[in-house]
């Protein structure tokens, strides 16, 4: 079966295509290079070394309404 | 069986639940409790006996049937209604008034076993939980109630991490079917790191052990240590912590020096939005939404359910936030982005020119995660947001779960309103550059159709956008 299922959102007749070498996503791409990836790079690093720290994270069982 | 009606006229009257209840299971702290926490508004209690609490039952099974004092098999369990019950002929019409149970281990110390009490049974209570529907059957009657389950550590195979675990499992089991029921002893049996020493009887767990129960009931647990985060703003480690909150998702809060660990479910009361700006004088261009969230719902296993972590003096009576040192979030499977990693690319889509936000002092920035299957349906009903941009969202393919970023000006936040709001893939990497579905200003949005057509689109509006109703339906208000 060969078919081509015609597929349209309500958007598109208005819509401009932006291709991914348009001066407005190269420049954001730029942007993210410089000031988010170092950031993500950061929060990654943070992450995989959580469950070292989470093993060290001790939480015992106390009663404090019967004091 | 129904053994006792008890007229409830003020908290005092509690105490005739002594009259038929022994204090092996109900003790003088535990009544101090309840005469101090419940509702002037209960009316009636009433005392079941003998209930077979599946809960207690596990542990009973697993643990006190081998020791050489006998424990009773069987547990009270107590129904409070809003309205005076005559007799149990009345049942049926007082079922309206019905909010909540709790059942009464026979095992002498922390006696509180598997309690569904609805937040209206809580004197004062105030804020916005995560919620699900329970059924209880009393005497042949169904008597529903919606809340967030609790139940006590019984010392011996449970801890507060195993009962904060608990909580939180039966949350799930109840609300969504992919997750199996997992009762107390399963909890305590699931953790499979033994070198910190036996697990039964529990001296108590770390954070990564908890990750492991989590992990055992089918949960992808994402930690979070304060520690690690010590060099970024100050708040920031807060702010992961109510995305995931707001997100109404409960997480498992572990406090190291308070040797605790409590269930973080909803948020108190929020502040206004204008008047935390001129407090804190706040002078970025986001203000994130946690700062109008001066305090948490918790649930802790010392206590009755629904009290409040604070940051500073004020509603909770022992703990600050300051003394959550991790947590731990049960994420679902196909959730890959990471809150701390949406707040800090957010901002970026604004400063790197995707997308031109008025100027204004500063926005209130709200980010969370919510099903697209609740996103669409919240859409239906939205009549304030413009046509071409809710269509736009009901069209588009979504994976199962999304991000939400909403920005509102300060004023419009206090009516519940946005200016802005951005929807994120929740499965894309992090590294990705375009990691949004969609995301606008007032005159256009940018569309990525990121699974049928892999492309983005640029859509002008047709007249300018005026600000929507934010979106509410992750927690339960309680007024």
């Amino acid at each position: 079966m060969n078919r081509e299922i015609k597929v349209e959102y309500c958007f598109e007749e208005k819509a401009k295509i932006l291709e991914r070498d348009s001066d407005k996503l190269k420049e954001y791409a730029k942007h993210f290079e410089n000031d988010v990836l170092p950031e993500i790079k950061k929060i990654e690093r943070k992450k995989s070394s959580a469950k070292e720290f989470a093993y060290q994270l001790r939480v015992s069982g106390f009663i404090i309404y019967n004091e | 069986m129904l053994l006792k009606i008890i007229d409830v006229d003020s908290p005092a009257d509690c105490m005739k639940l002594w009259e038929v209840i022994p204090k092996d299971y109900l003790s003088d702290s535990l009544m101090a409790l309840l005469r101090k926490v419940l509702s002037d508004a209960i009316r009636s209690i009433v005392v079941e006996y003998p209930y077979v609490d599946k809960d207690y039952r596990s542990t009973y099974y697993g643990f006190y049937s081998k020791r050489h004092r006998t424990y009773d098999k069987f547990c009270f369990r107590l129904h409070f209604f809003l309205r005076q019950i005559e007799s149990d002929a009345a049942l049926i019409v007082g079922r309206e008034s019905y909010v909540g149970s709790m059942v009464l281990r026979p095992t002498e110390v922390a006696t509180l076993g598997r309690t569904l009490l609805s937040p209206r049974a809580i004197k004062g209570f105030k804020g916005y939980i995560c919620e699900t529907a329970f059924k209880n059957n009393l005497h042949g009657l169904d008597l529903p109630i919606n809340t967030f389950p609790h139940i006590m550590q019984d010392t011996d195979v449970t801890v507060c991490a195993h009962a904060v675990c608990w909580m939180i499992a039966r949350y799930y089991s109840e609300r969504y079917a992919v997750y199996p029921e997992r009762l107390t002893y399963d909890i305590a049996c699931a953790i499979k790191d033994v070198s910190f020493g036996r697990t039964i009887p529990s001296r108590g767990i770390t954070l990564g052990q908890v990750s492991e129960v989590l992990n055992s009931i089918g949960f992808q647990p994402e930690l979070f240590i304060r520690e690690l985060y010590k060099d970024d703003e100050p708040d920031f480690f807060h702010d992961v912590l109510y995305s995931y909150v707001e997100s109404g998702i409960p997480i498992v809060a572990a406090m190291h020096k308070k040797e605790h660990a409590v269930a973080i479910l909803g948020h108190g009361v929020l502040l206004s939005a204008v008047e935390t700006v001129k407090a804190l004088d706040w002078k970025k261009p986001f203000l994130p939404a946690r700062r109008c969230c001066p305090s948490f719902v918790i649930n802790d296993d010392n206590r009755l359910p629904f009290n409040f972590i604070c940051d500073a003096e004020g509603l909770g009576d022992s703990y600050r936030l300051s003394d959550v040192d991790g947590f731990a979030v049960p994420l679902y499977e196909k959730m890959y982005l990471s809150a701390d990693n949406i707040l800090k690319i957010y901002p970026k889509w604004a400063s790197g020119n995707l997308v031109t936000l008025e100027k204004k002092p500063t926005y209130v920035s709200r980010v969370f995660m919510t099903s697209s299957r609740s996103y669409k349906r919240s859409l239906t009903v939205l009549q304030d947001m413009d046509p071409l941009l809710r269509k736009t969202q009901i069209e588009l393919p979504m994976p199962k779960f999304i991000w939400i970023v909403e920005l509102s000006e300060p004023l419009l936040y206090d009516q519940k309103k946005v200016n802005y709001r951005w929807i994120v893939d929740a499965t894309a990497n992090p590294y990705e550059k375009f990691p949004f579905l969609l995301i606008h200003d007032s005159e256009k949005m940018i569309i990525y159709d990121r699974t049928y057509r892999d492309k983005i689109y640029e859509v002008k509006f047709t007249k300018r956008l005026s600000p929507f109703a934010i979106f509410e339906n992750n927690l339960r208000r309680y007024t």
